[in-house]
């Protein structure tokens, strides 16, 4: 039964995954392309001197900071839109299973897609990290794009949250919060390790928010209006 | 365990938008073996009937029963023996013909695919062929098929005819009637096509808002039911005694609805003192009876 639902799952939301894939490669393969000509042009002490103690410093990893995000919606609103138009919902919550299981089975298979485009990208981004700079650089830099990959777990699920709930004035109100929530983990960051002491927090919230789009499904299931 | 005879059992169904009362007390019940369509205008509450039914809609109070189970909270054993049919025919338009047989097939025990395959067959679909780009008459092929290799007990079709052209709703209705007489099938249906319906059911319940007007096999609804043109000298009378279920007027030419006889017609007119001409008997279908019970507006 699971492997059939997440084949539907897989159905919906293939292109969007490879996509955000390909944009998140293309980005950081731009990131550190750029990198290592500015090393070039400038000498690699230098730019790493520009990169450790600018005022403020070079933040050449910025360009990463939504991919994740982007990532994550891109999957949510191709894994969620179909099920919501027309209310198509009810042809998954008739199969014989119990409608619980069947919805987290379904923010599941989303999460596990996310997941693993989370571990390839960053996975990528370290490694190309790693191999120009010094562990003084890469530690904190680290330290700051992971609450970027937090981000795209929080985003996901208030987008199943919202779009499984039936009515419009919560749909808002979960979309608000979403978005304010979301922005904790996008302060402006002028200084490399930025959110170091609050990534626990945000990894927190996160995973504290996997479970929020079963409560819609609730009321779905109710009947609320 | 023993099977309850009933196969689906509304009992003091109540249930409110809001303020708005959709039904009050809403008993029925629909045995094995039997087509029951039901009727009702917009916002009757058919679609709430049906989505309760589903579960997807807790009612007020009451209580809708499925092989003896609250809808509520149905179990996957009895999930498994209901049929669903979504009003236009909807389906997982981002699969295609193959793909969607494929997923259905991992949740039935008994998933019968070729019953699909030959249906999908005879309309000469590729199985690559993505139901997004498909005619409304081919979703409803493919939904047909589905139910078919379904193979459930119940079938619940919200609106069946909805988007369909006269042919594809007359090879949608004899394949549905066949199908379920010859295995036994136990239907429950809604459509806005009378006409169709009564090629289909055997019972029939109508409902208006907040009411049951009729809940009966449809011949005898038919046959019980009645309708009387005539014309008046005046076109202002309001006809109140108790025989009549509905009249309409245009001018002086009247149409009066009745479980009554022509002749408790004619003695009502007597009595009022009117002088009546050509009085004619109408000879009602299904859906000539509808209206006539429900009335035009």
């Amino acid at each position: 039964m699971i492997r059939h639902l997440f084949y539907k799952e897989w159905i919906k939301t293939r292109w969007a995954f490879f996509a955000s894939l390909a944009i998140g490669a293309a980005v950081i393969f731009y990131i550190f392309t750029m990198a290592g000509n500015r090393m070039t042009m400038l000498g690699a002490k230098n730019y790493m001197l520009s990169v450790l103690y600018d005022n403020p410093p070079k933040i050449y990893y910025s360009w990463l900071q939504y991919v994740p995000l982007l990532g994550a919606v891109c999957i949510g609103i191709a894994q969620y839109v179909p099920e919501v138009k027309n209310r198509r919902i009810r042809l998954t919550m008739h199969l014989p299973a119990d409608n619980r299981k069947l919805i987290a089975c379904m923010a599941l298979f989303g999460l596990m897609l996310i997941t693993v485009m989370n571990v390839l990208l960053f996975g990528f981004f370290e490694y190309e990290n790693r191999s120009l700079f010094p562990a003084e650089i890469t530690g904190p830099v680290t330290a700051t794009v992971i609450n970027w990959f937090l981000a795209s777990y929080l985003a996901y699920n208030y987008i199943g949250m919202t779009a499984m709930e039936p009515n419009g004035y919560r749909r808002l109100i979960y979309a608000v919060t979403g978005l304010i929530l979301l922005s904790l983990y996008y302060n402006d960051i002028d200084f490399h390790g930025a959110y170091r002491g609050s990534t626990w927090f945000l990894a927190i919230l996160a995973l504290f928010s996997c479970p929020l789009v079963l409560f819609s499904t609730n009321r779905l299931n109710r009947g609320d209006r | 365990m023993e099977q309850p005879k009933n196969v689906i059992e509304c009992r003091n169904l109540t249930h409110y938008y809001g303020k708005k009362l959709v039904y009050q007390n809403l008993n029925f019940a629909l045995p094995k073996g039997r087509i029951m369509g039901l009727l009702g205008k917009n916002g009757a509450g058919k679609s709430t009937t049906i989505n309760i039914l589903n579960g997807f809609l807790e009612p007020r109070s009451g209580q809708c029963l499925i092989y003896g189970e609250d809808t509520q909270n149905l179990s996957p054993a009895t999930k498994s023996r209901i049929g669903y049919l979504i009003e236009g025919h909807i389906q997982y338009s981002f699969m295609n013909v193959h793909q969607i047989e494929k997923f259905y097939s991992g949740f039935y025990k008994n998933w019968k695919a070729e019953a699909y395959w030959e249906l999908i067959n005879k309309l000469k679909i590729l199985p690559k062929q993505k139901i997004s780009t498909m005619s409304c008459g081919q979703r409803a092929q493919v939904a047909l098929g589905l139910i078919l290799a379904q193979d459930p007990d119940l079938l619940i079709l919200d609106d069946f005819s909805l988007g369909l052209d006269p042919g594809y709703r007359r090879l949608f209705i004899d394949y549905m009637r066949e199908y379920c007489k010859a295995k036994g099938k136990t239907v429950f249906l809604t459509s806005h096509i009378i006409q169709d319906m009564e090629r289909l059911i055997d019972d029939v319940f109508i409902m208006d808002y907040n009411r049951v007007l009729v809940q009966s096999p449809v011949k005898d609804f038919v046959a019980r039911f009645k309708g009387f043109t005539f014309d008046l000298d005046r076109d202002d009378i309001a006809f109140t005694d108790s025989i009549v279920v509905n009249s309409e007027h245009i001018n002086n030419h009247y149409e009066v609805y009745t479980y009554g006889e022509e002749a408790d017609v004619k003695r009502m007119l007597d009595t009022m003192g009117l002088a009546y001409k050509d009085f004619k008997q109408l000879n009602l279908t299904l859906e000539d009876a509808f209206i006539g019970l429900t009335g035009k507006y």
